[in-house]
């Protein structure tokens, strides 16, 4: 009862209190770069699904896109939860701020004589924490993000190339976020005119392209996809679920058998193992989650 | 640029450090947060946790002397207000580093199953709990470094094993893994190349043929 009224309260002294427009407004650029897109859009499966395991998942999808070469697909579930939850702790963590203060008043009034000191350490210690573990999320995220960017950059050309390729299985909207795409068509037609006006205008029409793949050296910049990358192998995610790929051993180990087609070698990837591998040849059992890049 | 050029393909070891945080680890608290029954108030005595990376249902059930399981950064940032001591891990104790160091010795060609982040727990640890440890922390720190001398070598002269196509390399701490990257890496790839380049010479030899 007493926290609704102060969620209220809160509600109300937003606009007036200057710590909480710092807060709010840091809340809003967050949002901006992140770009939380629909909040409550995900409430159906919202229920099931416990923050931890979040995190968890959005840990493992950071490594991966720090490590991997190409860009992996935007988890918009995902992020819309891990968004959502961002802006409402930090509404949590401004009501409880004021209503803190209030405690603290009822405290001194009361004023048995209990260790007044102690129980102001035991009020501020939750928030501290709190702070630090919506700061360490707040982390996770940009740094995905900008990791993503990066990459957005860095294969401008070659998405271009895919949003024209209609026969793939992925849309490019299902690769990148909304945001990322707005910024990657703007970021590429800014490019592309620039090239445009200082060079290309005055080279003769023959090497006027910037996406030319015919002659001995493509000019649209792949993914390096057989690349070395480090890699654990997790395994299924549940141990009840068969998983046909998975094959047991004489001794009782599980692995996968895959297949480096440049040499035509068969390699086992025990169950728990720390491989140095091509990413196309684990790039499946990635997307699956079976093998995580660390 | 979005994302500075060193990080990139890789984890600075600050980086390494914020992933082991978040590996759980037992703590004796020293205050109670479990809301007694008797609730003689509606508004209990101090603000309740509501976490967004880790669970709080431990936190808000705190019984002081009774060990609880909380994420790394939890139990440090607890430390550091006086407000709980942490349980080493069992393998942070002299005998059990000791018999880590046998096993090293014995076999040349293969790591100990040390936890995936003991350099990074070993670490924190002595700088911001040395009180709750086993042992004293200096040998501690001594054993710790004779381990870590030890990986180090034979990851020196496993380099040579490096090759074009694959690699195990099993019982690797993440940090290891982490400042070996660069080197195995780059090695490989350019092994790749060259093998690459020798068997299409071949191929085009026997074209010719």
């Amino acid at each position: 009862m007493n926290i609704d009224i102060d969620d209220i309260l809160a509600d109300l002294d937003r606009d007036t209190t200057a710590v909480d427009q710092t807060l709010t407004s840091q809340g809003q650029n967050d949002t901006t770069v992140f770009g939380s897109d629909v909040p409550g859009s995900d409430k159906a499966g919202g229920a099931a699904v416990s923050p931890v395991r979040d995190f968890e998942a959005l840990m493992t999808h950071w490594r991966n896109e720090r490590l991997s070469p190409e860009l992996l697909p935007y988890p918009h579930a995902l992020m819309a939860r891990m968004l959502r939850r961002v802006q409402e702790q930090l509404e949590h963590i401004e009501c409880i701020s004021m209503g803190y203060l209030e405690t603290l008043g009822e405290e001194d009034n009361d004023a048995a004589g209990d260790s007044g000191s102690n129980s102001n350490v035991l009020n501020k210690l939750p928030l501290l924490c709190m702070e630090a573990d919506l700061e360490r999320l707040k982390f996770v995220l940009r740094s995905y993000v900008r990791c993503r960017l990066a990459k957005v950059d860095k294969y401008s050309l070659y998405l271009r190339q895919l949003a024209q390729d209609n026969e793939r299985m992925v849309p490019l909207s299902g690769l990148l976020s909304r945001q990322e795409l707005e910024y990657h068509e703007r970021h590429s037609a800014i490019l592309l005119k620039l090239l445009n006006n200082t060079i290309l205008r005055h080279m003769p029409p023959e090497l006027q392209a910037v996406d030319d793949n015919e002659g001995s050296v493509k000019m649209v910049e792949e993914p390096e996809w057989d690349r070395f990358v480090f890699v654990y192998v997790r395994g299924p995610s549940s141990p009840r679920d068969p998983d046909p790929a998975l094959e047991v051993g004489p001794d009782g180990q599980c692995f996968y058998n895959v297949m480096i087609q440049g040499l035509r070698e068969e390699v086992e990837l025990t169950v728990g193992g720390i491989y140095v591998m091509r990413y196309n040849v684990v790039r499946e059992l990635i997307m699956e989650g079976k093998v995580e890049l660390i | 640029m979005s994302l500075p050029w060193n990080i990139q393909e890789t984890f600075s070891p600050e980086e390494i450090q914020f992933i082991v945080e978040n590996e759980p680890i037992k703590i004796f608290p020293r205050f109670t947060t479990r809301v007694s029954l008797r609730g003689d108030r509606a508004k209990p005595a101090h603000t309740r946790w509501k976490l967004v990376t880790a669970d709080d249902h431990p936190l808000n059930n705190l019984v002081a002397i009774q060990t609880t399981e909380v994420a790394l950064w939890m139990a440090l940032l607890l430390k550091q207000q006086g407000k709980c001591s942490i349980v080493a891990p069992g393998w942070l104790r002299l005998s059990q580093l000791q018999k880590y160091i046998d096993y090293e010795l014995k076999h040349a060609e293969r790591f100990s199953e040390l936890p995936w982040n003991w350099l990074v727990v070993a670490q924190l640890l002595f700088s911001k709990a040395a009180d709750d440890l086993h042992d004293p922390v200096h040998l501690l720190r001594g054993k710790i470094q004779d381990l870590r001398e030890i990986r180090l070598g034979k990851i020196g002269q496993g380099l040579k094993h490096l090759n074009e196509s694959h690699l195990q390399l099993d019982n690797l701490s993440l940090l290891e893994i982490n400042e070996l990257r660069p080197f195995v890496l780059g090695v490989m790839n350019k092994l790749k190349q060259v093998h690459s380049s020798i068997s299409e010479e071949r191929g085009s030899e026997d074209y010719y043929e």
